[in-house]
């Protein structure tokens, strides 16, 4: 149906249309107030935010010296979650400064915060983190970037809808 | 009947129902780029639904699949570079028509994520429908990849220029 002679220019160019619509795209994900932290810019303010994976968040879930934090949506969060496991959504900004007023108590005691949301292709984990520290909140803050998905596969304990009602 | 095929004859060449259907084209990708572009994290969930791209990727793909779908769209509707822009919408529907079968053979069931017509009460939710839809889509996109002519577009008006220069 395509005749191949007369394909190879097309398809050179299309290969140079696509190469500059991802550029542009990256650039829009980069101005954008909601787009994805591609790559994880070490900036020195956010010194305290900690990047752990699953194994080391089931470590300070066994010593009860942690508490989690869910950034998921609040339906996500009924549905499933850590067990014990706060809800505090990482967006709207406002829907989380409600949430940590709410839970204010639980960060003026001696616990190690552990963020997570549903895995890498979420940031709400990021952006929360970061409101805790502009916030400042003194101790390290961790964030599991794997979130519950990463969780879940290693077969760690997770809390679905049925087996416990949320507080 | 010979009516009938004289139609097609001419739209396959190029003529005014071409050009209708290359800028009606264009404009439903602009769309569904646009709307995407807005939210990025909506749509990087929707691609994670359909269990394809490792989920390292998915930021990645929700960032620039928008960008292509709205360049590609512009490029239509307009008609500038409209063999190159219908190669890329061509391939980028026969990628969803694959990925939407391959959920259905799952028997998965969710919004597509295509063209962000549930705003208007149109169902997305993956099936036959969809299939038939981006089918006729693609049809339409090989038509434009082999029409000789491309009226009410630049590449026409360059070429009339060029011509006059002569």
């Amino acid at each position: 149906m395509i005749d191949l002679a007369d394909f190879k220019k097309p398809a050179r160019e299309a290969a140079v249309i696509v190469a500059l619509a991802c550029v542009l795209g990256l650039a829009a994900n980069l101005l954008h107030p909601n787009g994805y932290r591609l790559v994880p810019v070490e900036d020195p303010a956010y010194r305290k935010i900690v990047r752990i994976d699953a194994a080391e968040a089931k470590i300070k879930f066994d010593s009860g010296a942690a508490v989690f934090i869910d950034t998921r949506s609040p339906l996500e969060f009924v549905a499933s979650g850590i067990p014990g496991a706060l809800n505090i959504p990482g967006s709207p900004e406002s829907s989380s400064l409600n949430a940590i007023k709410a839970n204010s108590g639980i960060f003026e005691q001696a616990v190690e915060p552990v963020v997570y949301c549903s895995g890498l292709a979420c940031d709400s984990s990021e952006s929360l983190a970061r409101l805790l520290v502009s916030l400042g909140y003194s101790r390290s803050v961790y964030i599991v970037p794997g979130g519950l998905s990463e969780w879940e596969a290693k077969g760690y304990p997770v809390r679905k809808k049925e087996e416990e009602k949320t507080e | 009947m010979g009516f009938i095929k004289n139609s097609l004859r001419g739209v396959a060449y190029g003529n005014g129902v071409t050009a209708f259907l290359r800028v009606a084209i264009g404009l439903l990708f602009m769309w569904s780029g646009g709307a995407k572009m807005i939210d990025p994290a909506g749509f990087g969930k929707i691609i994670g639904f359909y269990g394809i791209l490792p989920e390292r990727l998915l930021p990645y793909a929700a960032a620039t699949l928008p960008s292509i779908e709205l360049l590609a769209g512009a490029l239509l509707s307009v008609g500038y570079r409209i063999k190159p822009a219908a190669l890329i919408t061509a391939s980028l529907l026969v990628i969803f028509i694959a990925a939407i079968t391959l959920n259905l053979a799952r028997g998965e069931r969710f919004d597509c994520g295509c063209f962000d017509l549930a705003r208007f009460g149109i169902s997305e939710t993956i099936g036959p429908g969809v299939i038939a839809r981006d089918a006729a889509l693609l049809a339409v996109a090989l038509v434009l990849y082999r029409a000789k002519k491309h009226v009410a577009s630049i590449e026409a008006v360059c070429e009339r220029i060029r011509l006059r220069e002569l």
